[in-house]
């Protein structure tokens, strides 16, 4: 470490912990508290980077948080920030963006023709021969900067945190501790973030009266009770002060998402040191005032040996103190304050090493300090909808106007003393407070259950804050040379001038046209010095120019933190820990995880035809309605007729929206005089609830009628096949079984293998004889087990969703959203005679009218491939006979075990429709065969002699 | 905007442009600033002003030159507009080339054969909307007859041809390049006022003068070109839709983007790296069968591979069958992929300006003139458009067409059409780049999100719309949240890569997830509207399409199904399952 | 996000709630024209302004209610429940 300063230089490095690490392979040296980029300074290593365009050897240049230049690799990490993040034990650390090695980089050619490669060129070339493009294309995307992924890093520990606080208070200078403290002190609960590692802004490398204040005050911070989030940033300002804060601070997490509604916001940023645009401005060695601070009295480090500093402010001026505490040789400070400027650097490829000022002499030099300005990070005020204006007085940007619950304070209003500053903060920190107690008040007033309020609503406090002054700063941007104006994307302030005299002069058009701005800082460090070389060429003011909109977030955050702990719910029946345990697929239909069979689905749906099946229907959509209107409810939302179903009646019923379009079906059971059982499809049950709530509330409000949704709370089992009436009685004393006792389309309430209340009903989806039962879910795996206990003897056997599928494509039942689409209004399922236009209304039936008039609409039909091994996909398309008119599609197919041959549904248009027509199916292999309309849906049983027996 | 070149004098003297000596670091520069100054002041322009410096001395300067330069921009900028094109590389590349054989797309040529004789033309014929619409396609006097190519070229420049040699013949003489669109004069007067300055407006400009003949128009838009949705979309260009209606329509769009590059001269960087949506459930499986069926009918590239076979296309998929959201399979389309949508907008201005269009950027409308309309004020059905009331005054045209998203709704109504609409932001966001790893496109409905790579390495994702309407484009951050728990779901590997900047755009929703495209009940208001999440990928066919619809009056066959009349007949377009995810 | 004031649950972050878009006027399905009817089905004011719409606390009381909300600057007015009079329930918690 031969470039680290003695003591007491390097206020937050621990000497006595020595951290070893890797650069680029080779084994070095930090301390505790140093960042990457201030260990490897101590390491005499300056060359942190290369450029994207054209390779430039690149070193620090901010040393902090929006430094451009210093972007590595840390193991599997790309585009760690080198001046920002800390260095950690074993860190293997390399250099990005570089081939073969940092020091000898081949693109670094790509400067010699640097002419050629001007803004946006890619846009004026490689259009011919067109064909070569792609080859191009893979070159360009060879330059692609950053890092690289690892494609097995693993998704590491990410969390995420709700709060609610009073204050959040953005950036912890000294005004933002001010803030947060008069705000803790004045009542509020307050977050106090700040992106750095340590609190104290720019007092941090200020003088000891400054660190001494700096320290004072996080102290009495912490002592107030304020919760201080250090390496963490307020990354996002939304609605009604809904904040992102992501903290890289939390132990045991990589990064966590915290997401807080702050009654009040306030916005202490402080203010971002500008480069200045000249001739070798990127060079190694060229840093900014702050940077050489901060190297110095925060790290130790000695960032050269002989230095210029070109200041036009006090920043400037205590860089050049910094220089000499550190005993750096200052060859020259160039004040710009008295008329002297800078116009160029030149110095090898690795290292600055003369300055030419603009009076021509030229001083050698191996660095140079610049203190040219300041650009006011109004990001999170953007976002609250503030458009900051330019001030040419003091050159820099200051917020317009944020509204009430967003405040700003600190360098970003003005300008002041250590004291005038801290100042500023608690009178706005007492500001925030008093506005986020009457904001505390209103919401708890809003609610309208809450307990009693406290007290009378609080005066909403105006804004009676002395403001900061603005100190007077020359305008300071370009040189008469041209620089780099964008470090991360390699724009010049040349680049920018040629894209305006192409057209491309509006702010937005520039950025576009020559990307700058766009890098991982998002135009912190850029985005001013882009608006004033557009001005300058222009010809215009800054003010004039305007400036682009600051999105969101303010820093990148991680995706890992926004996506925290993956946890994407399954939902699953009681049961399903037996059917896996007993050799189910599994598989996901919607949110249900479900047995998809226990081996052979064919064989399931052979000894459900011959003996009994038993198949797990829970996520069956289940709603239990109560009331006097429901026969009202029931009319409205069906397309058929309800009143007349007597208790212990089950109908099926087609439900359409209001455009006519299918949108669900099932059966309601009477089970009462004003007790109703509805059932949806399984992926319809949440919507059909709302849709229910929502007819009820809005449109018939006086209906009584209450709504339970009970899917989970039983569980339904479907028993099917001949011997289903023999194995469910021997369950069961009280319900009487006989056909003519109980037969198809009733329902019965009950025991069953001991457990009370169970719901029967005899549908037949599979088109067997078939029992459902509802069963209170507490009970369901002993019922369940008992049916197969009892059963054994008659060959029951469960049977999965595919099995079912089959069955009910073998009855011809058709599925919603799997025969109908988006578009299928109801006629298309050819159940007319449930189409009562002679109701009042019901939903949908203006359209179903009017499409059953026009008749023009596909139908579904059954249909068999003429050749019956072979089974048409779903999606098979249906082709008007040697063309390619689509004139409908296969819609469900499958192999028949009971039929012995495939089978489908398909929706035609009804010029096909008739039974006995011969379809064209266009098989996915671009075969073509025929089928044959048939005259019923049901391939089997079309009289239902076995469902109704 | 001072800088006006207009048409600017073809045969001025090449004048020297001394800022562009400025690079190489051997040229002296307080010579050059003097020698820029000078030429300045003999050319009888306004000098550079010392505004800044004058300031600067304010603060305590005792003069000399420090901070913000005196800079030679203004005057340069102006010289160098006034002698484009007549260099050596110019008359090879562009002229001489360009008379010998067609190098280009139309805007080389619609010059062949008239050299910069065509100064003098006469001016274009204004043609009144009755004039228009009154002709069949089958008249003798056709309108593109009858504002002939021949007027329409001469009047016009061509674009400076970008290609190669011209880059390195510039690079060399350190010239620099010819603006890219003129900053016309404000006329009161235009034959189709198009509202709405991005890829479909400018489009539609674009192929009214280069098909049609048709130049005397007018693009209005309120803030700069492309600052809606043809600048905040990801850019993802496919055909394999659901309907045959949507797979003609988007096929035509995507050959069209396929020859851009050449059409346009301007590189817009279409990137067929191919386009994959993800099937996770067996029901998402059977509509990715269908599309493909439906797709191969129709001759798109288009078919359903496995999880093996997606695996080899992108590695960095994670396609094990124990995930919550396991990869069951693709629709893969080889010839759909991502473009640089600046440069597409930039392309058609670019172009339309050449023809002689008027962009008129920063020009906001405030009101439709509509006579004679059964509604208020003489709006709405049975009137006729009279023309535009914007913020820099009126402007009278017998035809407006309405390209705006976002807005439609606003200034539909301002005609008295109410529209099947409501606007909602479609967010976006962006990574910081790494080196390129993901090679197609990669999208899944059921985690409602799309991906790319872009060639700079950034990964760019979108969603489906934000399901409250709003015109706040503020953006949320659940949506960055749920964003990247589902692209970690696809690709759990790229957990440390970090998002940079989300925004959004306008997306105006229609029932059908169809356009709404052609003429509405007022006489002249047309609209191409209604486009959803997918309107970027239509520019090109939208443009010519509404262009043959404006100057010939009928309705074009393909853009049919999407008429507005679709909403009280009740046939709507069922593409809702192939486009329900905004990509 | 925005908070978006129940009647009931008081202010609830938007994302627990459905949006169940502009509120309109039902047409008699017995008398109503076609066009009517489709009208109310897909013809929509969609203002940049002020729009009274409906909203379903679908995470909490599972009411439906209608509010005012500015389509642009996202602000709120008192949300109302179905046959009740604007102003019945205290909405302003801004």
């Amino acid at each position: 470490m031969s470039h680290r300063l003695p003591a007491p230089l390097g206020e937050v490095i621990d000497r006595s912990s020595a951290i070893s690490f890797t650069w680029n392979g080779k084994k070095l040296q930090g301390f505790e508290g140093d960042t990457i980029a201030s260990a490897l300074l101590a390491n005499g290593e300056h060359i942190l980077g290369r450029s994207m365009k054209y390779h430039r050897s690149r070193g620090v240049l901010t040393a902090d948080f929006w430094d451009p230049n210093t972007t590595v690799q840390v193991d599997d990490e790309p585009n760690v920030c080198a001046s920002h993040r800390r260095l950690a034990d074993g860190m293997a650390v390399s250099a990005q963006n570089v081939w073969p090695s940092l020091k000898f980089d081949v693109k670094a050619a790509n400067g010699l023709v640097g002419r050629f490669l001007t803004a946006g060129f890619y846009y004026k070339t490689f259009m011919k021969p067109a064909k070569l493009w792609p080859a191009y294309e893979h070159v360009l995307a060879k330059f692609a900067p950053g890092g690289s992924v690892d494609l097995d890093t693993p998704h590491g520990r990410y969390d995420k945190r709700y709060a609610h606080p009073d204050v959040v208070v953005a950036g912890g200078g000294p005004s933002g501790m001010a803030a947060a403290l008069a705000a803790a002190e004045a009542g509020s609960s307050v977050v106090l973030v700040e992106h750095e590692h340590q609190l104290g802004g720019h007092l941090l490398w200020g003088s000891d009266d400054d660190r001494a204040a700096a320290n004072e005050l996080a102290a009495a911070c912490a002592a107030a009770g304020v919760e201080i989030l250090t390496n963490s940033t307020v990354a996002g300002r939304y609605e009604d002060n809904w904040i992102s804060i992501s903290q890289r601070s939390h132990p045991g997490v990589i990064e966590r998402l915290i997401k807080a509604r702050a009654k009040t916001l306030v916005v202490a940023a402080g203010t971002i040191e500008r480069p200045y645009v000249f001739q070798g401005n990127d060079l190694p060695g060229v840093m900014t005032s702050g940077a050489v601070q901060r190297l110095i009295r925060m790290y130790g480090v000695k960032p050269g040996t002989r230095a210029v500093v070109f200041t036009a402010n006090e920043s400037g001026d205590s860089a050049v103190e910094a220089l000499q505490s550190a005993g750096i040789s200052i060859a020259r400070v160039v004040d710009a304050r008295s008329g002297e400027g800078i116009t160029s650097a030149s110095g090898s490829k690795s290292r600055v090493k003369r300055v030419t000022l603009s009076d021509g002499t030229t001083v050698e030099c191996d660095l140079l300090v610049t203190a040219v300005g300041w650009t006011t990070p109004t990001s999170l005020l953007n976002m609250a909808g503030d458009r900051p204006g330019d001030d040419a007085d003091a050159a820099r940007f200051f917020p317009a106007g944020p509204p009430d619950n967003v405040l700003a304070t600190g360098g970003m209003v003005g300008d002041g003393s250590r004291d005038e500053l801290i100042a500023h903060g608690r009178s706005t920190g007492k500001l925030a407070a008093g506005r986020a107690a009457v904001v505390r008040h209103r919401l708890q007033a809003a609610t309208a259950r809450a307990a009693a309020v406290d007290g009378p609503e609080p005066d909403y406090p105006a804004d009676e804050r002395a403001p900061l002054e603005r100190a007077r700063h020359p305008e300071l941007y370009r040189s008469t040379t041209h620089g780099i104006v964008d470090y991360s994307e390699d724009v010049s302030s040349k680049d920018l001038f040629s894209a305006a005299g192409e057209g491309f002069d509006s702010v937005e058009l520039i950025k576009r046209f020559t990307t700058a701005t766009m890098g991982p800082s998002q135009g912190k460090l850029e985005t001013v010095n882009t608006v004033a070389v557009l001005a300058e060429a222009r010809n215009e003011s800054i003010a004039e120019v305007g400036t682009t909109v600051w999105r969101p977030p303010y820093a990148p955050i991680s995706l890992g933190a926004l996506a925290g702990r993956i946890n994407e719910p399954t939902r699953v029946s009681v049961l399903q820990p037996w059917h896996e345990a007993n050799g189910a697929t599994p598989i996901l239909a919607g949110q249900w995880v479900r047995p998809e069979h226990y081996g052979d689905p064919a064989a399931e749906v052979r000894n459900t035809r011959t003996n009994v099946g038993i198949i797990d229907v829970t996520p069956l959509g289940k709603l239990d309605l109560q009331g006097p209107d429901v026969p009202k409810l029931l009319n409205l939302l069906y397309t058929n007729k309800w009143t007349a179903l007597p208790i212990g009646g089950v109908r099926y019923g087609l439900m359409c929206a209001e455009d006519g379009v299918v949108l669900d079906d099932g059966v309601t059971a009477r089970l009462g005089e004003e007790h109703y059982l509805m059932t949806t499809t399984s992926s319809g049950a949440a919507k059909i609830w709302n849709w229910i709530e929502m007819w009820l509330q809005t449109e018939h409000p006086d209906w009584q009628v209450h709504v339970t949704p009970v899917t989970t709370g039983l569980t339904s089992i479907n028993i099917a096949g001949p011997n289903s009436r023999e194995l469910l009685g021997r369950l069961t004393a009280d319900i009487d079984l006989d056909p003519a006792a109980f037969p198809y389309m009733n329902v019965r309430r009950g025991t069953i293998a001991g457990v009370q209340n169970c719901i029967t009903w005899r549908i037949g989806f599979t088109g067997e004889l078939s029992y459902e039962i509802h069963v209170p879910s507490g009970h369901a795996v002993h019922v369940w087990e008992q049916l197969l206990e009892q059963g054994a003897d008659l060959g029951v056997e469960a049977f999965g969703l595919e099995a079912q599928r089959i069955m009910r494509l073998e009855k011809g039942h058709f599925i919603v959203g799997q025969d109908t689409d988006g578009l299928s209004k109801a006629p298309v399922t050819g159940l007319n005679p449930l189409l009562k236009l002679d109701k009042d209304d019901w939903a949908g039936m203006p359209e179903v009218a009017w499409t059953m008039e026009s008749g023009d609409h596909p139908v579904i039909v059954a249909c068999q491939p003429d050749n019956g091994s072979v089974v048409p996909e779903e999606a098979a398309q249906i082709l008007r006979s040697g063309t390619t008119e689509i004139v409908g599609r296969v819609t469900s197919s499958r192999m028949s075990p009971t039929l012995n041959r495939s089978i489908c549904l398909a929706q035609v248009t009804k010029e096909f429709a008739a039974p006995g027509t011969s379809l064209e199916v266009l098989l996915v292999s671009g075969e073509r065969i025929t089928a044959t309309v048939q005259e019923h849906h049901a391939h089997f049983d079309p009289e239902g002699a076995r469902l109704r027996g | 905007m001072e800088f006006d070149i207009g048409l600017g004098p073809r045969r001025a003297k090449p004048a020297k442009e001394p800022w562009n000596e400025l690079e190489g670091g051997r040229v002296d520069e307080t010579q050059t600033e003097t020698a820029a100054r000078t030429n300045a002041k003999l050319l009888g322009r306004p000098g550079n002003p010392l505004r800044r410096d004058q300031k600067l001395s304010s603060v305590g300067q005792k003069g000399g030159a420090v901070g913000r330069q005196p800079h030679p921009s203004r005057g340069a900028l102006e010289e160098r507009e006034t002698e484009v094109g007549f260099e050596l590389p110019d008359l090879l590349t562009e002229r001489r080339l360009g008379n010998v054989k067609a190098v280009g797309g139309p805007s080389e040529v619609q010059f062949l054969g008239h050299g910069d004789e065509g100064i003098e033309a006469p001016q274009v014929r204004q043609l009144t909307h009755a004039q228009i619409i009154s002709i069949s396609p089958n008249s003798l006097l056709h309108p593109h007859e009858r504002i002939g190519q021949t007027e329409a070229m001469g009047k016009n420049k061509p674009p400076a041809k970008y290609s190669a040699v011209g880059l390195l013949w510039r690079g060399l003489r350190k010239q620099s390049w010819p603006r890219v669109w003129r900053e016309p004069e404000f006329k009161s007067t235009y034959d189709v006022v198009i509202i709405g300055g991005g890829v479909h407006g400018l489009a539609t400009a674009y192929y009214l003068a280069s098909n049609h003949g048709i130049t005397n128009v007018a693009v209005v838009d309120k803030q700069y070109l492309g600052s809606g949705g043809s600048g905040r979309n990801t850019a993802i260009v496919r055909s394999n839709y659901l309907t045959p209606e949507g797979v003609a329509f988007y096929d035509r769009s995507l050959d069209l983007y396929n020859s851009m590059s050449n059409d346009l001269n301007l590189n817009v960087m279409f990137s067929e790296r191919g386009h994959l949506t993800l099937a996770h459930t067996d029901s998402a499986l059977r509509t990715m069968n269908w599309r493909a069926e439906v797709n191969k009918l129709q001759g798109i590239n288009s078919s359903v591979i496995t999880p093996a076979e997606i695996k080899k296309l992108t590695p960095s998929l994670d396609v094990s069958a124990d995930t919550r959201y396991p990869i069951l399979g693709a629709l893969y389309h080889p010839p759909g992929g991502t473009i640089r949508h600046d440069a597409v907008v930039w392309g058609y201005a670019r172009g339309a300006d050449a023809y002689g269009v008027d962009l008129h950027q920063k020009t906001e409308v405030l009101d439709i003139l509509v006579e004679g309309g059964s509604g208020p004020e003489g709006k709405g059905p049975g009137g006729k458009v009279t023309g535009v009331r914007t913020s820099k005054g009126d402007i009278h045209a017998p035809i407006v067409v309405n390209c705006t998203a976002g807005w439609a709704s606003q200034l539909s109504n301002m005609a008295g059409v109410t529209l099947p609409i409501t606007t909602h932001p479609l967010q976006a966001a962006v990574t910081e780049p790494v080196k390129t790893f993901l090679p197609t496109v990669v999208v899944s409905g059921s985690l409602h999100v799309y991906v790319s790579q872009t060639d700079r390495g950034e990964l760019v994702f979108g969603a489906s719309v934000d399901p409250v309407a709003t015109y706040n484009m503020g953006g949320t951050l659940e949506f960055t949240e749920e964003l990247a728990g589902h692209v970690l779901e696809l690709m759990p590997g790229i957990s440390k890569m970090r998002l940079l900047r989300q925004w959004a755009g306008l997306c105006d929703m229609t029932p059908d997830y169809s356009p709404v495209m052609g003429p509405t009940p007022v006489d002249g208001f047309y609209v191409d509207v209604g486009w959803g999440t997918y309107g970027f990928k239509a520019g090109p066919v939208s443009g010519e399409q509404m262009a043959a619809c404006v100057a010939n009056g009928t309705t074009p066959e393909l853009i049919k199904p999407f008429e507005l009349s679709r909403f009280t007949e009740g046939t709507l377009v069922g593409e809702k399952g192939a486009a329900a995810v905004g990509h | 996000m925005l908070l978006v004031p129940c009647p009931y649950c008081g202010p609830m972050n938007a994302a627990d709630l459905s949006y169940n878009g502009e509120s309109h006027r039902r047409p008699d399905p017995k008398t109503c024209t076609p066009e009517e009817w489709r009208s109310y089905l897909y013809l929509r004011e969609n203002p940049s302004g002020w729009l009274l719409e409906n909203w379903y606390c679908s995470s909490g009381c599972r009411r439906h209610f209608k509010i005012e909300r500015h389509t642009l600057t996202g602000e709120l007015r008192a949300p109302v429940l179905p046959g009740r009079k604007p102003g019945a329930t205290q909405g302003d918690m801004k």
